[in-house]
């Protein structure tokens, strides 16, 4: 009772009102109007590399990076235009879409297409994360940290290697510090060149020679020589002017390290276990655990019922398959056909016949009935049985995992090395005797006969069977001239302005700086 | 107008109102009549403060005994206002009652204080509780469907957990909220899930930009406001309402039976089963709410408690939910101070169930049993099984895994309003507003579906966890002044949020029996496998608001409305955001004498109003390990990466839109027909949109920009007739209608543009999108090959747009139109004595729908793994594989009986103990008129997500739902 009566009191004398005023004029001075974020679960500019562990955390990220090149998209863009690998359209409609993934086989792509988009946005997104990293380090301290410097330079110089290749003419972006509306414009393909040429040789002195588990998978100095030689290698195709010279120069700078040995069987180097290969120059590491779905090539390859001749716990999806033609490059007797492809009537675990419940009841596209024969012919590129087609397993497929491989990727490795010296010194002296040597020194350890002499033909495929999926059939093809060559899936020759890819419609509709390859139009 | 049309109309319209007058012939102790002294029958008599009561005759006249001298006598009756008069010593008592307020009358609520409908310049709906829908309803937005023109409602089909889409007026952001803003008794942001129907009182729609502004950030998607139930000052009661509900399958599509599907080449699986049977019911649900109310001059309250046990016709689906509410009113100080407390809770148990179901039930071969005692089924837990691409048992589906929800909402909200001096009141709130939802699933070890089988049983579990709190001071200010009535307000609001969440997803266990309440015993833990995620944001909206409106003889009204507000998701000197509403109006009516016109109000409004992003931190460079950790492999060990998580734009500011509305309010014969028109042209600016950048130079291939412009521009009209308003028969008839055409205006941000691009993805193996979005063109054009037939080759035959000969991506037309043109309702109130029936239609026409089970699952060559669709379009002579073209685009346009709903008011006796009872019959859903051979004509506001591609029905669609309930309402 008292009380209300002092309320009242109150009221009656406006002290109220004053209050009440003076709390919200206050309010706006005692941070009533204060809009900072307050972040909890991730971290900025202000409290990001405090430490060391933090920075190597942030140098992690152009390694991690790298395993983008084993993608979804980019698996399209690498292995499918060539002469290697396909996805097929399958009856039932599966992979049978728009006809995008056909389309790189058949060289039918547009300048839509989501495969080119999507590596174009991959790659790139790697070389902003390259630049970034530069920029960081640098503004940390340039000094400290310049070894950090020219291994994120490499890395970034390896992916601009394959943006030469496949695009040609791309913008260089080596700055990260840009204005919020930079829009960069497209370069020659021999800028590109010059480009990583001079990032290559202007960090050499900074990076390191030793072989060690933790120089392993860094872009060292063996590393910078590897993309060298295969930048001269095809210095024709990207600049019009051959440098063979200088492309030995660089396979012997890593061959006379005596860092490098050929491993005893073609198949360990492609074991669960493989990061000790002696054959390994740089490799992308994967783990089936800590790169889960980072590359899915069994996935992607196996057959549906598959998953029960591994036993892995993801199931398969029945795409891509080894082309008919490279296929045929390998004879029989050679250890590499068995320990790469899966062909022939398939089996369970436990060696029951594999079935797959949709076959095909016409007898007219699937002859064999329920049990699952990979062949290697398709019926037709846009429409092929569910069982068309040679599947991969080159690299470790272990029973009862989950369907990712363990395997590190070697992008650059010690027998590519050689037969791309044998390739250079045959292309000096066609009748090279070390060149032949080198070639049937590979041959050897796959188990079929030498050669008595060489041409283009076997060189270019010795590469082929020896690298199958490695990622460098493209431009093997392209420098050998035989990249629009008719295949059995694509029936004829395609157009040699095709060598390069289109620079995606949604890129050149973002930034009216870039200008679109010649011939997409 | 042509004059034979006018008195057509006239007389029509006389027809309408004509009126029997019934004699009285008894003289007893008490008579009701109206003002022109006829009679009213059925009118309630009751003693205040007794349970005494009684009814009048047809004549008008009641005895009501033992009522002493002095004693105060309530009278009401429908349709009139109530009355109260003091029973005198002796003689007879006349009893007039005035006719109720008309509808012109109603208090709008329009933000931060009320209004009569007749002042309001802005266009604001006000639907009360007795204009709802009825039925079996058991989320809030289910009540307004159709009742507010230009407020589009689409319910989840017949998924009892599922959630209503709400559009106002089109479409007016892409990449902020679309859903409009909820205001729950002042709540500002509350969620429709924290209030039970049955506690609603009235909802108004805000849909303007002259309404909305007051708002500001939040109000570009519509506001609702939502008034609960409070206690009345007087009357005591306590009320009792239930009802049981009936749910059957209503529409579904056409699949082929077992010979069917053995005649066109299926295989034989050595079973008949009809899958959809097999996975639903007819499902029963009943709803419960006891509600008491009361007061005394200083106090009022009402207390609610609802109980929801809502089970879905899919086996192992449904929710149970308790709901409770108090709102409590203290008057002190002779009325100057009030406060006003509310506190509701809301617990609900869902079981999800899976809606992938529906799928594999049409897509399952018919010729397979749904179990197998073949030991190659062992595996599966001995449901039968084919593996392959999407293929389910939807049987074992459902029988085998869980997946369930709790969630708990709280709302606490404290107003205190003190009258200063007269006119002049200050007020404050406080609220908190507080979501938890726990989710759970496990899939068994046997299960195909969701990688039970291959993950050795999979465990999740989430915690979601959403908070707000509001501090808001109002102060308002009324005066009058000769005939100038003014009312100024002026405010701050604070208020801040935050939301987290966990979740744990981990598979291979020993046994099921633990579901997904003992993940520790996975051993994906040890082996790596096992997820884990966590995640907070916060953020605050601070604002300073004024409005001041202006009535100058009830006959000119002004309104003026600012509201300057910042938000902390926006980048350093782009905060804050000024936000104007002006409207005005003029009655004409007041000005020229037009016959039989009691109102014609023309009105204007202007208003800006924002829209915020969706999530926090856009603005800055945020750095991290991400929701799944990334490794690289340094000194032989596999160590995190931290990296950017996206590209930050320090540039990020308000999304605004400009709303111009013009309307008309014509009120004719005393009110009783009321007619409003609308029509509008929103421009939306500097839209929010997550649009391709250029990488390089940026990090990624996608940022959150202002670069979007859209407009929408519509029209919309109610008519609300009282037709016919007598003592023992009444017909009440409301029409709603609205157009709108939404279209992308710009979409570019200097260099960046957006030109052309398709959204929609097909599923696969369909590659490829359905609507294209185009810069100058509507949104929702659905672009395609143009089917022409099949050919001899069973091939379809696709138009040759550009005549070059090939069929390729330059023959894409333009195959359907994935917004709705227009839509109406239609409902009807009857009342014949006791009796009431309540008839209402609801219409959409002018969409087109991708039938995508029909793309997906028609052709004869699926049908080695597939069960096929039949509908009218099925054509064997097309052998090819599955494609997609304009034979898939359906038209949706529908019209469908909403609901029919019977009542009847039970005559009880006076001084029963119950005062009032009701029961009620309602079916909903009873019939459609449509061509669309899908599930659900209803258009669809966004597929995947993204609300640039309307239009498309998938695949996982509950399909729709039949209910008969039978309700009761008693009231003590």
């Amino acid at each position: 009772m008292k009380c209300t009566n002092y309320l009242h009191h109150i009221i009656h004398t406006k002290a109220a009102l004053r209050a009440l005023l003076l709390g919200a004029f206050l309010c706006p001075v005692v941070s009533c109007t204060d809009l900072d974020e307050q972040l909890y679960s991730q971290l900025n500019n202000e409290n990001f590399l405090k430490n060391e562990e933090e920075v190597l955390s942030a140098l992690g990220a152009a390694y991690s990076g790298l395993r983008t090149f084993q993608k979804f998209d980019n698996m399209w863009t690498v292995y499918c235009t060539g002469d290697e690998a396909v996805v097929p359209g399958r009856t039932g409609g599966d992979w049978a879409g728009d006809g995008q993934d056909q389309q790189m086989t058949d060289h039918k792509w547009t300048v839509n297409n989501r495969f080119f988009r999507g590596s174009w946005e991959q790659f790139f997104a790697q070389v902003n994360a390259c630049n970034r990293l530069i920029y960081q380090l640098e503004q940390l301290d340039a000094t400290a940290y310049a070894s950090y410097i020219s291994e994120v330079k490499v890395v970034r110089a390896l992916w601009y290697l394959w943006l030469i290749d496949f695009w040609g003419n791309v913008p260089i972006v080596d700055r990260f510090d840009v204005a919020q509306d930079y829009l960069p414009a497209t370069s020659t393909r021999s800028e590109v060149f010059d480009f990583i040429e001079s990032e290559i040789v202007g960090n050499l002195a900074n990076l390191s020679k030793e072989k060690s588990s933790t120089t392993y998978a860094r872009a060292d100095y063996w590393t910078a020589q590897a993309i060298l030689a295969k930048l001269y290698l095809n210095a024709e195709v990207y600049t019009g002017t051959a440098q063979w010279q200088k492309a030995l120069a660089a396979c012997n700078e890593i061959i006379g390290s005596g860092q490098f040995n050929m491993s005893n069987t073609y198949g360990e180097n492609f074991i669960s276990k493989n990061e000790n290969s002696p054959e390994a120059i740089f490799a992308i590491p994967f783990d089936a655990i800590y790169t889960q779905w980072e590359w899915i090539l069994p996935i992607v390859s196996l057959h549906y019922s598959s998953q029960q001749t591994f036993n892995i716990t993801n199931g398969p999806w029945n795409g891509l398959s080894v082309q008919t033609d490279f296929f045929f490059l390998y004879e029989d007797a050679d250890v590499r056909k068995e320990h790469n492809f899966l062909w022939g009537p398939q089996y369970t675990a436990t060696g029951a016949p594999l079935l797959d419940p949709g076959y095909e009841r016409d007898p007219a596209v699937d002859p064999d009935g329920a049990q699952i024969h990979f062949t290697p012919t398709f019926n037709s590129l846009y429409n092929t049985a569910r069982q068309s087609g040679v599947r991969i397993k080159k690299w470790e497929i272990e029973m009862g995992g989950n369907g990712f491989p363990s395997s590190d990727f070697a992008v650059f490795r010690y027998s590519d090395i050689l037969l791309m010296k044998a390739e250079i010194l045959w292309r000096l002296n066609a009748a090279d005797a070390e060149a032949l040597a080198l070639v049937n020194q590979i041959r050897e350890r796959a188990g079929v006969e030498p050669f008595a002499s060489l041409n283009a033909e076997r060189v270019l495929n010795e590469r082929g069977r020896e690298l199958f999926l490695e990622g460098w059939r493209r431009s093997d093809l392209i420098r050998f001239g035989r990249y629009n060559d008719a295949t059995v899936l694509r029936p004829y020759v395609s157009e040699p302005y095709k060598q390069l890819y289109p620079i995606p419609q949604d890129q050149i509709a973002a930034n009216p700086n870039l200008k679109q390859n010649p011939g997409y139009n | 107008m042509n004059k034979n049309i006018y008195f057509s109309i006239l007389f029509f319209v006389a027809v309408w109102f004509h009126a029997v007058p019934v004699v009285a012939q008894t003289a007893v102790s008490g008579r009701v009549t109206d003002a022109a002294n006829e009679p009213i029958g059925g009118a309630t008599i009751s003693v205040q403060g007794s349970t005494m009561r009684t009814l009048s005759d047809d004549a008008g006249n009641f005895v009501l005994r033992d009522a002493a001298p002095g004693a105060v006598l309530l009278v009401s009756a429908v349709g009139y206002a109530p009355y109260e008069a003091t029973v005198p010593s002796s003689g007879t008592l006349h009893i007039t009652l005035s006719q109720q307020e008309t509808l012109l009358d109603e208090i709008v609520v329009v933000g931060y204080g009320s209004m009569e409908k007749s002042k309001i310049t802005s266009a604001i709906t006000n639907v009360k509780a007795e204009e709802f829908n009825l039925g079996n309803i058991n989320n809030p937005a289910q009540l307004l469907q159709g009742k507010v023109a230009g407020l589009s409602i689409v319910a989840p089909q017949g998924n009892p957990n599922g959630e209503f889409n709400i559009r106002l007026r089109g479409l007016s952001t892409l990449g902020a909220n679309t859903q409009p803003l909820v205001i729950i008794d002042g709540v500002v942001g509350a969620d429709l899930n924290s209030v039970d129907p049955n506690d609603i009182a009235t909802m108004d729609v805000l849909k303007d930009g002259g309404a909305a502004a007051i708002y500001g950030t939040r109000g570009s998607s519509g506001v609702i406001i939502i008034t609960t139930k409070t206690g009345s000052r007087e009357h005591a009661s306590i009320t009792y309402n239930t009802y049981g509900a009936a749910e059957q399958m209503d529409r579904s599509l056409p699949i082929m039976s077992r010979s069917e599907y053995l005649a066109n080449g299926g295989t034989d699986y050595g079973g008949d089963t009809d899958w959809m049977d097999a996975i639903t019911r007819t499902a029963y649900s009943h709803v419960h709410n006891v509600s008491l109310s009361g007061g005394t001059p200083q106090f009022t309250y009402m207390g609610s408690l609802n109980y929801r046990n809502i089970n879905g016709i899919v086996n192992r689906t449904g929710n149970e939910q308790l709901n409770g509410r108090l709102n409590l009113t203290q008057r002190a100080w002779d009325d100057r101070l009030t406060l006003n407390l509310n506190l509701s809770l809301n617990s609900r148990d869902a079981q999800l169930g899976f809606d992938d179901v529906f799928r594999s039930a049409i897509i399952m071969p018919p010729t397979a049993p749904v179990t197998s005692t073949d030991p190659e089924y062992a595996a599966y837990g001995g449901y039968f099984q084919n593996r392959a691409h999407e293929l389910f048992n939807p049987v074992a589906i459902i029988d085998q895994n869980t997946r369930d929800q709790r969630s708990t909402r709280a709302l606490y909200n404290l107003q205190g309003d003190l009258k200063i001096v007269d006119g002049l009141t200050a007020s404050a709130r406080v609220a908190r507003t507080d979501e938890k939802i726990d989710g759970g699933s496990y899939i068994s070890r046997y299960s195909l579906y969701g990688s039970g089988l291959d993950r050795t049983g999979l465990a999740s579990q989430s915690a979601y966890q959403n908070q707000s709190d509001l501090f808001e001071l109002t102060g308002n200010y009324i005066r009058r002044f000769d005939r100038l009535d003014f009312n100024l307000l002026g405010g701050y609001s604070y208020q801040q949020f935050s939301s987290q969440h966990a979740f744990t997803e981990a598979g291979n266990f020993l046994t099921d029996e633990f579901s997904y309440h003992n993940i520790a015993a996975a051993r994906d833990f040890a082996d790596g496998l096992a997820k884990g995620e966590s995640f907070k944001e916060s953020s605050k909206l601070i604002a300073f608001f004024a409005r001041a409106n202006l009535n100058y003889a009830d006959t000119y009204f002004l309104s003026a409305t600012l509201r300057r507000e910042g938000s902390s998701r926006f980048g350093a000197g782009n905060q804050w955001g000024n936000f104007v509403g002006l409207s005005g109006g003029i009655d004409v009516s007041r000005l020229v004498s037009i016959p039989r016109v009691n109102q014609l109000k023309v009105r204007g409004s202007y208003g800006v109003t924002g829209a915020l992003p969706e999530q926090s931190y856009l603005s800055q460079q945020i750095y991290g390990p991400g929701s799944t950790l990334t490794y690289f492999l340094f000194n032989d060990r596999f160590t995190p990466v931290y990296s950017p998580q996206s590209n930050p734009n320090p540039n990020l500011k308000w999304e605004k839109k400009e709303e111009i509305n013009l309307g008309v309010d014509v009120g004719l014969f005393d009110s009783r027909l009321i007619a409003t028109l609308d029509v509008y042209n929103r421009r939306t600016t500097d839209a929010l949109i997550r649009l391709n950048v250029p990488v390089p130079p940026n990090l990624y291939p996608t940022t959150v920009l202002n670069a979007g412009e859209l407009r929408n521009r519509g029209l919309e009209v109610s008519v609300v007739g009282d037709i016919i308003r007598r003592p023992d028969f009444s017909w009440q008839s409301r029409i709603t209608y609205a157009t709108n055409s939404a279209r992308v205006i710009s979409l570019s941000l200097g260099d960046i543009r957006y030109g052309t691009r398709d959204v929609g993805g097909l599923p696969a193996p369909l590659t490829g999108n359905v609507v294209r979005v185009q810069e100058g063109r509507p949104i929702g054009q659905m672009i395609g090959w143009i089917y022409e037939g099949v050919a001899d080759d069973g091939s379809y035959i696709i138009r040759d747009l550009d005549n070059s000969g090939d069929i390729n991506e330059q023959d894409f037309g333009i195959i359907g139109r994935g917004l709705p043109k227009g839509e109406f309702g239609f409902g009807n109130n009857f009342r014949y004595k006791h009796l009431d029936l309540n008839i209402f239609f609801r219409g959409v026409y002018g969409h087109d729908l991708v039938n995508l089970h029909r793309t997906m699952f028609e052709q004869v060559s699926r049908i080695t793994t597939y069960n096929l669709i039949k509908t009218k379009h099925f054509d064997p002579a097309y052998t090819g594989p599955v494609a997609y073209n304009s034979h898939y685009v359906e038209n949706g346009s529908f019209i469908k009986l909403d609901h029919l709903s019977l009542g009847y008011t039970i005559q009880l006796p006076a001084r029963s103990l119950i005062s009032s009872a009701r029961i009620q019959l309602t079916g909903q859903n009873l019939f459609y008129i449509t061509g669309y051979s899908g599930v659900d004509p209803e258009p669809r506001y966004s597929y995947d997500n993204n609300v640039l591609a309307p239009g498309v029905e998938p695949l996982n669609s509950w399909v729709t739902t039949r209910t008969f309930t039978l309700g009761a309402n008693f009231t003590f």
